[in-house]
């Protein structure tokens, strides 16, 4: 790369700093690199070359390799993509240095979406947020044609079980937020690949539990008429868990996790005979183990 | 300078227990908060009213026998304290201020009638028809939620007074 760097440099005048930053990216020594283009990016003719941008981004993404890959708030990563976007838009004419700059801003594009991946967790979700989406913003630049479509299920999925996470072990006055949080980011899956089990699992047991919670913390006391209203609710989401259950069932009839949130759904909504309809496909698999009767 | 992706690590798993908590755990809590209601409106006998307040199961299911107990360990039945009894059969029920006969039990209601004959013992029930048969509440469905059917008579027959405000709350009365 720094030697194809250099043959394309080597055809144009340029700043003598320019050139040493040049020869120093070339040896390796991006620190002495980056002193010289320092001193290069003072002239105003030289922050005008596109070639000098481009060269900019390189060595800022050699110095981010060297000093920063693992910070994921990267300064000298952002310096190296602005910089490389920079010289795409000053090259518009000659467009010498687009592919090159394309290539090192898709190499800097996987490094934010693997630091997405690497980082997506109940502490640290919102910087993987922002790391997923400055992938796709810089992939939607520099190769417009990419579909996202995989990425994104991997990712919202990702984020769903983040989001389910933290509401499970949110404070009361949190949960909902979680709660929601987790239902968009499994509903953007679902947005996309609508036969996606997990998503769809993941959203029958987020309204199964939270069914299940409105009555568990009902107190013994609790008189009748506030047990009714919670029985309402319940029934409510009992009912909004139901049909992502039996889709999950119908994409994956041996999902035994399934088979007995079905069975759950069922007794708890006092529908007798579906219960034992569930049950009885719940047994049927339990028995065949290893010779399942699943299609 | 190809970058290889990595893959988002799906190994948070958030919902390993979301059927740990069974639900007849769920279904016994409903029963539970019902049964403890059904105390408020309900005035026993004198000699019934010193003493533990016991609640008498019929070969109950673990999930119906925790929850009570789990009850009895927090709430008092005024100043009487709960003893949940789990009978095997129908010789063991002794006096009990409460007796709770499960669903699948069908067909010991009218033994268990004769057994407590002349006791101030609550029958409930959770057997369709069972009202009718000696049951002064029966546990039924209604709209796909737990609710309870009373007949008053049955229990005032079992020297119980019962408050008028439990019949409104009945989603049946037996008259």
């Amino acid at each position: 790369m720094v030697l194809l760097l250099l043959g394309r440099f080597a055809g144009s005048a340029q700043n003598v700093n320019l050139v040493a930053a040049y020869d120093c990216a070339n040896r390796n020594s991006m620190d002495s690199a980056r002193l010289f283009l320092f001193k290069a990016m003072t002239d105003s003719t030289t922050r005008k070359d596109a070639q000098a941008w481009y060269i900019k981004g390189f060595i800022y993404k050699e110095l981010y390799k060297k000093y920063e890959k693992d910070n994921k708030l990267s300064p000298l990563r952002d310096t190296s993509i602005i910089s490389l976007f920079l010289s795409i838009k000053l090259d518009s004419v000659t467009k010498t240095n687009i592919e090159d700059c394309k290539k090192t801003a898709k190499y800097l594009a996987v490094t934010y979406y693997n630091d997405a991946a690497s980082g997506m967790d109940s502490l640290h979700y919102t910087l993987s947020i922002h790391d997923y989406a400055r992938y796709k913003e810089i992939m939607k630049k520099v190769a417009p044609t990419t579909n996202f479509n995989s990425s994104d299920v991997m990712f919202y999925l990702k984020l769903g079980d983040v989001y389910s996470y933290l509401y499970f072990h949110a404070s009361p006055g949190k949960e909902n937020m979680y709660l929601d949080s987790a239902k968009r980011a499994y509903n953007m899956v679902l947005a996309i690949d609508p036969n996606q089990v997990s998503a769809n699992f993941n959203l029958a047991i987020l309204y199964y539990n939270k069914a299940t919670n409105i009555i568990n913390r009902m107190d013994y006391d609790a008189d009748i008429m506030k047990l009714n209203a919670a029985q309402d609710s319940s029934v409510n989401l009992m009912k909004m868990s139901l049909p992502y259950m039996l889709k999950t069932y119908d994409l994956d009839n041996c999902k035994k996790d399934a088979l007995k949130g079905l069975e759950g759904i069922y007794y708890l909504l006092h529908d007798t005979q579906k219960f034992e309809e569930f049950q009885q496909k719940l047994q049927l698999i339990e028995s065949h183990q290893g010779n399942s009767p699943c299609k | 300078m190809r970058k290889t992706y990595l893959l988002f690590a799906f190994l948070l798993l958030p919902f390993a227990n979301a059927f740990g908590q069974q639900f007849e755990q769920l279904a016994a809590h409903t029963k539970v908060i019902y049964i403890v209601n059904f105390i408020k409106y309900i005035e026993w006998p004198p000699d019934y009213r010193s003493g533990d307040f016991v609640i008498g199961v019929l070969n109950g299911s673990p999930a119906m026998l925790e929850e009570l107990n789990k009850m009895a360990a927090t709430k008092t039945a005024g100043s009487q304290k709960f003893v949940i009894k789990n009978f095997k059969s129908i010789e063991e029920i002794d006096k009990c201020n409460i007796l709770y006969i499960p669903e699948g039990s069908n067909g010991l209601l009218a033994e268990v009638t004769k057994k407590v004959h002349g006791k101030s013992t609550l029958l409930i029930t959770e057997t369709e028809g069972d009202a009718r048969k000696g049951a002064a509440i029966n546990f039924i469905a209604k709209d796909n939620k737990q609710a309870f059917e009373l007949n008053k008579a049955m229990a005032e027959k079992s020297g119980l007074v019962v408050s008028s405000g439990l019949k409104a709350l009945a989603a049946v009365n037996i008259e």
